[in-house]
């Protein structure tokens, strides 16, 4: 279960650099 | 510096600046699509390639949907790899069994090989079955690589296009970067190591006995293939914990000499092809100047305070000079076969480049020699960097060269005949501040926290400079290790996977954006206020900039490190 929940996180956390990422392509379309 | 260090040194800068052109021309006839004979022997399997995936090889996209799918194509291998790491004990070829990884250091192995850092918080033949590493860590190798050189090409044609929107396919970059470039030298390389005795099987490990008598397991595999592209691609993983220090991995003079060469191969290369692109072979003579003096300047000192060796051992009457009879200097942490020479030679090259692996312990270098290849990552891994990533980094500070040259004189700055404006200052602002960011930030939660400081091998100054290192490397997406910290700890394996991402992607991204908008300018005639890019003076100008940046942003900490550490050599003391 401890697995299962760290497994979680780690995807959690992946998404939120995704959405951070895709926020920096539409921050950068906006400069550019 | 002895006279045959020097000699040494200066075969191997010969012999890859001789590379530089042919394969420079080479690869820019690749992205051009002009015909070669690579290119008439595998352009059905490229063709087959895009009709498998539904690419369309004549579409043309702007930078943002360039950028998105690089990511797309990113993060589905940063999910496939971290899954197969997982479940790596469940699957094939897997002859001693090995477990699934933990989930926070495979998150750290994928982010690590997917960002071209290859950063590892594992031991290869203890962790890792032959699949992970044949189907996840080497297929990462290849495509990591072929990422960035896409997005080098993606900038070159934004400076060189007259009005365009468009940068290209990240898909044809891609395929045509794997497929006409790095399989064909991979390939080659691979059968030189294999003619030197570097391993590529798929059988149980062997145990021998020792001449004392005992038992010892030796590690098998498919090494060859793995360390071929290792190395091209600027990768640096090993196959083995110790990586090119493995007789296994590097055996002999040849095979060192092959791996080292690899290194610096396709990044000094793609400053010609940049300028062959570009229509000004002069711009890419430049940028390779402006890398090659700093990589010579730097080389220098590693080999000089290695070769000098620990001033404590010679005051306890150890005789450490140089010799006919013994190699001298600082051999800890050295392989007899390669010497100090080697190693130095390869410690300088392996941070210039993002490549991170290692044929001796940076660890066991002097302070000054340890504190070389720590800088060297922190300037951004621009000197020579990594295939494609290390080029499009200089380009950015070329323009911010440009910019600060601008500001002197009170004109417009000018690049490769575009207008750099106030949107790409700030793009550019953001290429140059995400790495110290990633570094500085990580290096002080780490420390700050007892899961982080748990893996510091030594007291002192020492040991912080164990963990600015690992996020010098980590954050800069190097990969190489100080050897003396194990960062398989909860903490420095997760902040160090998003440390890595970071300094692949946040950078990836702008330097995109700045594709985009320096394509969609008109491109404007030379005047006489004009800087020119391509003379010695602006040569100087970039090294200053590159150098500069580096300094103001690193040397406080590189204080507290390897520079009070050597004050404190002086003295006596030792850590």
């Amino acid at each position: 279960v401890e697995r299962a929940v760290a497994d979680l996180l780690i995807l959690v956390l992946m998404a939120l650099f995704a959405a951070a990422t895709y926020a920096i392509v539409v921050i950068g379309e906006r400069a550019v | 510096m002895t006279p045959q260090m020097g000699l040494q040194f200066a075969v191997y800068m010969a012999v890859l600046l001789l590379l530089v052109k042919p394969l420079g021309e080479y690869m820019a006839r690749v992205y051009e699509g002009e015909p070669t004979l690579v290119g008439r022997a595998l352009g059905p399997l490229e063709r087959g390639t895009y009709r498998l995936l539904g690419v369309d090889p004549e579409e043309q996209m702007g930078w943002r949907r360039y950028a998105l799918a690089v990511l797309l194509f990113s993060a589905a291998g940063l999910l496939l790899l971290y899954a197969l790491l997982r479940l790596q004990g469940a699957l094939p070829f897997n002859p001693q069994g090995l477990p699934g990884m933990t989930p926070e250091v495979a998150f750290n192995t994928a982010a690590s090989f997917v960002s071209n850092t290859n950063w590892q918080a594992y031991g290869g033949e203890t962790t890792l079955s032959y699949l992970s590493q044949m189907a996840g860590l080497t297929v990462q190798n290849f495509v990591s690589a072929a990422t960035g050189m896409a997005v080098l090409v993606a900038l070159i044609r934004g400076l060189r296009a007259r009005s365009a929107t468009a940068i290209g396919s990240f898909w044809v970059d891609l395929t045509r970067s794997t497929l006409y470039i790095l399989l064909p030298l991979a390939i080659a390389l691979t059968l030189l190591q294999v003619s030197q005795g570097v391993i590529q099987n798929l059988g149980d490990y062997v145990t021998a006995q020792t001449v004392a008598g005992g038992d010892q397991t030796l590690a098998m595999g498919p090494a060859a293939s793995q360390i071929a592209i290792k190395q091209l691609g600027t990768n640096g993983g090993g196959f083995f914990n110790v990586n090119s220090a493995h007789p296994f991995e590097n055996p002999t003079a040849l095979s060192n000499f092959g791996e080292m060469l690899a290194i610096l191969l396709i990044p000094a290369a793609l400053t010609y092809t940049f300028g062959r692109m570009v229509g000004d072979t002069r711009q890419g003579w430049a940028v390779l100047a402006a890398m090659t003096i700093i990589f010579v300047g730097l080389l220098a000192v590693t080999g000089v305070s290695e070769g000098s060796g620990n001033p404590l051992m010679a005051q306890a009457g150890v005789d450490v000079t140089v010799s006919e009879l013994q190699a001298g200097g600082n051999l800890e942490g050295k392989e007899t076969r390669f010497g100090i020479t080697n190693s130095a030679l390869w410690a300088t090259a392996t941070t210039a480049a993002s490549n991170g692996s290692v044929n001796s312990m940076h660890d066991s270098y002097t302070p000054i020699g340890g504190l070389v290849p720590m800088f060297l990552m922190q300037l951004g891994e621009v000197i020579f960097g990594g295939v494609g990533s290390g080029l499009y980094g200089m380009l950015i500070f070329a323009i911010l060269a440009v910019f600060l040259a601008g500001l002197m004189v009170g004109r417009t700055p000018e690049y490769l005949g575009k207008k750099i404006g106030p949107r790409e200052m700030k793009m550019a602002a953001l290429v140059i501040l995400v790495p110290p960011v990633a570094v500085l930030l990580g290096a002080a939660i780490t420390v700050m926290t007892e899961s982080g400081v748990a893996g510091v091998q030594d007291a002192g100054p020492h040991g912080f400079s164990e963990i600015l290192y690992a996020f010098s490397s980590m954050g800069n997406n190097n990969g190489s290790a100080f050897a003396g910290y194990g960062a398989a700890n909860p903490v420095p394996a997760v902040v160090g996977g998003v440390a890595m991402l970071m300094s692949r992607f946040w950078i990836i991204v702008p330097v995109l954006a700045i594709a985009g908008s320096l394509g969609a300018k008109q491109r404007v005639s030379a005047g006489l206020g004009t800087l020119p890019t391509h003379t010695p003076l602006f040569v100087a100008l970039l090294i200053g900039t590159v150098l500069l940046v580096g300094a103001l942003t690193f040397i406080p900490s590189l204080a507290l490190g390897p520079i009070v550490e050597h004050l404190l050599l002086a003295e006596g003391r030792t850590f």
